[in-house]
Parts: C-alpha cells; structure tokens; sequence
C-alpha cells in the first residue's frame, strides 16, 4: 500500500514538474512566435538567449522583436525602485502604443522620485498627443469599416481620457452623427417582438428613452464637468421613469410572450443606464474620486450584474485606489 | 486507502492540473494585446496584480524570469 501511494505521489510530482513554470511568450517582428525559458540577457549585445520548448538554445536581439515582447524585456530588467529606469521604461511603453502601461509607470516614477514630476508631466502631455492622435486614427477606421459602435468606443476614449485634446472636440461632434441612431436600432429591434397593443402603451417610455438617449449624448458633448453630470443624472431620471413603465406593463400583462417582449425593452434600457453610470464613474476616475467612481460602478451592477464593461471598470478602480497609481 | 479509491484520485488531480494552470478568473477577461486595452489597461486580476496571463501570449503585464547576466 505504502509503495502505491509513493507511485501516486511521484507521479503527481512528476507532472508538477511538467508545468512550464517561467515559460515565456516572445514575439518576433517576423511575425513569428517563440516560446520557452529565457536563460540570460545580455545587456552589451542586446540579446536575449532562450532554451525553447522544442529544447533548442536560440538569441534574440531586442530589435528582433515586436515592440510588445521588446517592452517586455526591458519592464523586465529595470529594478522596481529605480525611478529613472521606470520613466524610461514608462517612455519605451508609450512609443511602443501600451498607453495604460506607460501610464502607470510614469506614476511609479513620479511616487519613487516626486522631483521628476516635471519631466514626467512632459512626458505624459506627449503621451496624451500620440494617444489622441490614435484614438481618431482607430475611429476613422471603424468608421470607414460601418463599424459604429467600435467607433463610438475611441471616440467615447478620447472624450472622456483625453479632454484636452483637439481631437476630443472632434469626437464629441461626430458622436451627433452615429449615437441616437445606434441606439434606437436597439429600440427598434425591441419592438419586432412587441405586440400591437404593447407597442401603444410602451410608446411613452420610449419617448423618455430617445430624452435619456439624447441627454447621455449630450453629457458626452458636455464641456465641464458639472454640466455633464446634471446631464448624465436627468438621463438616469428618464431611465428610472421608463422602467417604472415596464414594471406596470409587466403587472398588466401576464402572458409569457408579452413578459418576453417587455424583458427586451427592459435589457435595452439597462444598457443605456449602466452606460450612463459608466460615463460618471469615468468623470470620478479622472478627478481621483475612486470612492464616487465605484459608487457608480456599483450602481451599474445593480442593474445588470454581468456587465463585462462595469466588471471590469470596477476591478481597475479598486486597483487604482489601492496602489495610488494613476488612471487616466 | 485501496489503489481502486488510489487511481480515480490520482487521474483526477492529473486532470486537473492543466485547468489548474489557468487564470483565476473567469469573471474579467484578459484583454491584453487588443488596441482598447493598450488604452484602458486590463483589468484581468493576474495584470492587475503585476504577473503575466499564461493563457494569453499577448500579455505583457508581468516580467521575464532572466535569470543569469542580468544587466541593466
């Protein structure tokens, strides 16, 4: 018995063993990918020397590799208490395109070493020009593919993120040409499944609908913050008077094809309010009002319990807050 | 403990152990390598906590482990 369960234990080891514990992932400007333990770096040469998982000992110099797996090896090498690394790192990281990485580490930066606040604001306000300058490349793109809501997204990017920049001025203009009317395909699909009757009593929840959409719009447009937030705040107000609306629909009708159709406007309106409390937790995060940011975040969950959106905001936030790193 | 109980335990941690070597969670996808996330940062829990997602080979939230002729 004692022999079996030695056997086990082996061979629980064994494939313990097997895991690639320190594997990493390189990329090549090649296109190609490597995978492997890396054994040394050689810091002369530039060159990174890697046993790969076929078994074979290859070298990569770093200006083999894409920009990702470049910025990887040198986040790699800086000592964590280096505040002159770190901003070079942070500067390696924005040229590469990792904004949010950049950003953190011009944070870090900044926190190790408080007298290169100067340097590291003129270094994110160039951050915040190439980013920008992106963020309308991406939308123009997705623009160009009669990809709206990929293009809404950057454009929402550069409105919220980058206030300052010309662009974002930009953004705000072109939200009038795509916003309404995203959103009342959403409304429009929501009524195929409706009957006539349900259509008739619904039709003043969705007047107050298009004034939530039309006031979310105009919050994004908004310059100034407490501008935005009264804006934001009605759109909710509207939210709530339309769902009080579907809550008595659903008490009048009892059967389950209309409860169905009243649970698709239901999803349509809580999309447009988790959106809206999204766009205020995002004027919090600015101001580094985290505990008014997850206030909101939190609202949105309320609502829709799942949003991968709110999931996410929420789990950066408290990131955030916890470490004192910055959030743009 | 008989090796009939034994091997059912065994296989079944053997089993195991690949999903055991994936992110802890499920909730929050990893983004990384999308252009928005290079934008918003991800907000996985591994990349939140600094470490590298074995599961998705455009991560880069963590570091290499170089363990020799480490020079800056």
């Amino acid at each position: 018995m004692r022999s079996t369960l030695r056997s086990a234990a082996f061979v629980v080891a064994l494939a313990l063993l097997a895991l690639p514990a320190g594997a990493a992932t390189l990329k090549l400007k090649n296109g190609t990918t490597v995978t492997g333990k890396v054994s040394r770096y050689d810091a002369t040469a530039k060159t990174l020397y890697v046993t790969t998982d076929a078994g074979k000992d290859e070298q990569y110099r770093i200006d083999q590799l894409d920009a990702r797996s470049s910025y990887l090896v040198n986040a790699s090498l800086v000592p964590p208490d280096d505040a002159g690394k770190q901003l070079q790192v942070a500067n390696f990281a924005r040229d590469a395109g990792l904004y949010s990485h950049a950003v953190r580490r011009y944070g870090i930066a900044a926190k190790l070493d408080p007298t290169l606040k100067a340097t590291v604001d003129t270094e994110m306000t160039k951050l915040k020009r190439m980013a920008a300058e992106e963020c309308m490349k991406n939308a123009r793109a997705a623009v160009a593919k009669g990809d709206f809501a990929d293009a809404e997204k950057w454009l929402t990017v550069l409105i919220e993120k980058l206030p300052d920049e010309p662009e974002a001025k930009e953004a705000a203009a072109a939200l009038e040409n795509h916003y309404a009317k995203t959103r009342s395909e959403k409304m429009a699909a929501a009524d195929k499944k409706a009957s006539d009757a349900l259509k008739r009593d619904i039709e003043k929840g969705k007047k107050q609908y298009a004034e939530m959409v039309d006031k979310t719009k105009k919050g994004l447009q908004a310059r100034g913050d407490s501008l935005a937030k009264g804006l934001f705040n009605g759109a909710l107000t509207d939210g709530k008077a339309v769902m009080g609306l579907i809550d008595d629909l659903e008490k009048k009708y009892d059967d389950p094809q209309t409860r169905e159709s009243t649970a698709s406007y239901r999803t349509v309106v809580i999309g447009q309010m988790v959106e809206v409390h999204l766009h205020m937790a995002s004027l919090e995060t600015v101001k580094s009002d985290y505990r008014g940011a997850l206030k909101e975040v939190n609202a949105a969950l309320a609502l829709d319990p799942k949003n991968a959106s709110a999931l996410a905001a929420r789990a950066r936030i408290e990131e955030a807050s916890s470490q004192g790193w910055w959030r743009w | 403990m008989n090796i009939k109980l034994l091997l059912p335990l065994v296989t079944a941690l053997l089993l195991a152990l690949p999903s055991a070597c994936k992110s802890p969670s499920d909730d929050i996808p990893c983004t990384c390598g999308t252009a928005m996330t290079d934008f918003e940062g991800c907000a996985h829990p591994l990349c939140l906590a600094g470490k590298t997602n074995p599961d998705n080979p455009n991560c880069v939230c963590g570091k290499l482990e170089i363990p020799q002729g480490k020079k800056n």
